[in-house]
């Protein structure tokens, strides 16, 4: 009797518990929707982080107009206004990606008249549940040199080839939190022609990047690049920037500080001539507009 | 052993109740925001909205990040500056059929729904216009209505007044089948 009993009082439970529908969004429990796989977004904020390049890729469709600027030295004085009245170097690029993985750009830079090319491709991408803990991103750029140099009065460049540089990059990056990103880039930088005879033609550089979002448009960010090998017995110095990341809708603005007066990978990477030790640094800006090139669909 | 003739009818009414929920196996739910200066679409395919056609019950869950904007960066916009959607990962809605309907009969019924909207954590009663068809065992429903951008203390910056309608337009859509076990 007593397990009638029992068995009763289960099967009524079980009816009731299925009855016990009192408030609607109960009924979401009879469906059992597993989380979908997402991939996590903004990372940073944009492909750039000051001059390194972020695991970012512009979305599908997007293209990016960039303008990137970088005055002169704060140490070149009063007279020079600390930097804001010579020595820009100024960066024109357009960048798109169709499909928000793989992306290409091209860009202009008037210091040394270089014309770059560049292909960015996000291998993996971090997932919200970390079942891919990381983002990492290659990438892969050719510059030109359009400069008339002449030594002796003789051209310093006799081929097209000795116009032409390179890097490679691998990007490694984390989104810690919503505030917290952290970047590991490998880079190699490759000119087929260097100053002197005894300069090597390659240079390996570890960076790291990091940024801190403080608001939710705002964040604070820095770069550091430490070259690896001795290449040349110029002095040349490691570039290090440190940044301010302002987002306004369809625009990036980013305000920073750096050494690195270069605005291509293979001359911040590689010549960054000016230090942080006597203030050879400037200030210097980006300003990134993307352009949506979906048609929107008619309602 | 009397008693196990009163679980008959227990029993039964909880099995009859399993076999009127119904699921939605296609949903679409689109919004649109139209301006002088910007007009922005987002739709939502993936939700599973669930009605309980015994007791008019409806509910539904739909995630913020599976909202698929026209421009990529507006959709990331969307996310991390307005809805918020690491903090608020869910829209929901749960309410309640008003109207008494005969769901096996076929035919096109209006009907408003009452219940809480929930968006961006911010929970508003609401009732809702819309239309429930009814064909051969499935039905399918349709509403359009307005939310209130500000009520859900979405905050959009004076920048961006311009370029984001005060309430944005909601299409609902979904065909539902009965619950498969």
């Amino acid at each position: 009797m007593l397990k009638i009993n029992f068995c009763f009082w289960v099967m009524v439970l079980s009816g009731v518990s299925l009855l016990a529908q009192d408030k609607p969004e109960d009924l979401l429990n009879l469906i059992n929707e597993k989380p979908k796989k997402e991939f996590t977004t903004a990372t940073f904020k944009t492909t750039r982080l000051i001059n390194f390049h972020t695991t970012e890729v512009v979305g599908r469709r997007g293209l990016d107009f960039r303008i990137s600027h970088r005055f002169g030295d704060f140490n070149s004085g009063a007279y020079n206004a600390w930097g804001t009245d010579g020595g820009a170097n100024i960066r024109l690029a357009l960048e798109y990606s169709h499909d928000g993985r793989f992306m290409f750009g091209i860009g202009r830079t008037s210091t040394a008249k270089i014309a770059d090319g560049f292909l960015k491709y996000r291998l993996l991408r971090q997932t919200t549940n970390s079942s891919m803990p990381i983002s990492v991103t290659l990438f892969t750029s050719i510059y030109h040199t359009f400069e008339h140099v002449t030594i002796d009065k003789i051209n310093k460049f006799q081929q097209i080839s000795d116009r032409l540089s390179y890097c490679h990059q691998v990007m490694i990056a984390r989104k810690f939190s919503t505030r917290f990103s952290l970047q590991l880039t490998g880079a190699v930088v490759h000119f087929n022609l260097v100053e002197n005879v005894d300069d090597k033609n390659d240079c390996y550089i570890a960076g790291i990047l990091a940024r801190y979002k403080f608001s939710k448009r705002q964040a604070i960010t820095v770069e550091y690049g430490y070259r690896v090998n001795k290449y040349s017995a110029g002095k040349y110095y490691n570039s290090l920037g440190i940044g301010w990341d302002v987002e306004t809708g369809g625009h990036v603005f980013q305000m920073h500080v750096t050494n690195s007066f270069g605005l291509t990978e293979n001359y911040y990477f590689m010549y960054t001539n000016t230090t942080w030790q006597n203030w050879g640094v400037r200030l210097g800006f980006n300003i990134s507009r993307v352009f949506s090139l979906q048609k929107h669909k008619k309602n | 052993m009397k008693r196990i003739f009163f679980l008959i009818p227990v029993l039964a009414f909880s099995l009859n109740l399993r076999s009127q929920i119904y699921v939605g196996e296609k949903c679409k739910i689109t919004f649109f925001s139209e301006t002088k200066m910007e007009n922005i679409d987002a739709t939502n395919t993936v939700t599973k909205p669930v009605f309980n056609a015994k007791n008019g019950d409806f509910a539904l869950k739909a995630q913020q990040t599976a909202f698929v904007f026209t421009s990529a960066f507006m959709q990331e916009h969307y996310n991390e500056n307005y809805v918020e959607s690491e903090k608020f990962p869910f829209a929901t809605f749960a309410g309640k059929v008003n109207e008494a309907i005969d769901y096996s009969k076929n035919g096109t019924y209006p009907v408003t729904m009452t219940g809480k909207l929930n968006m961006h954590g911010v929970e508003l009663p609401r009732t809702i216009n819309g239309s429930i068809t009814i064909k051969d065992g499935e039905i399918t429903m349709d509403a359009k209505f307005d939310v209130k951008v500000a009520d859900h203390k979405i905050k959009v910056p004076s920048l961006y007044i311009e370029k984001i309608a005060e309430s944005v337009q909601v299409t609902f859509h979904t065909e539902m089948r009965l619950l498969k076990k």
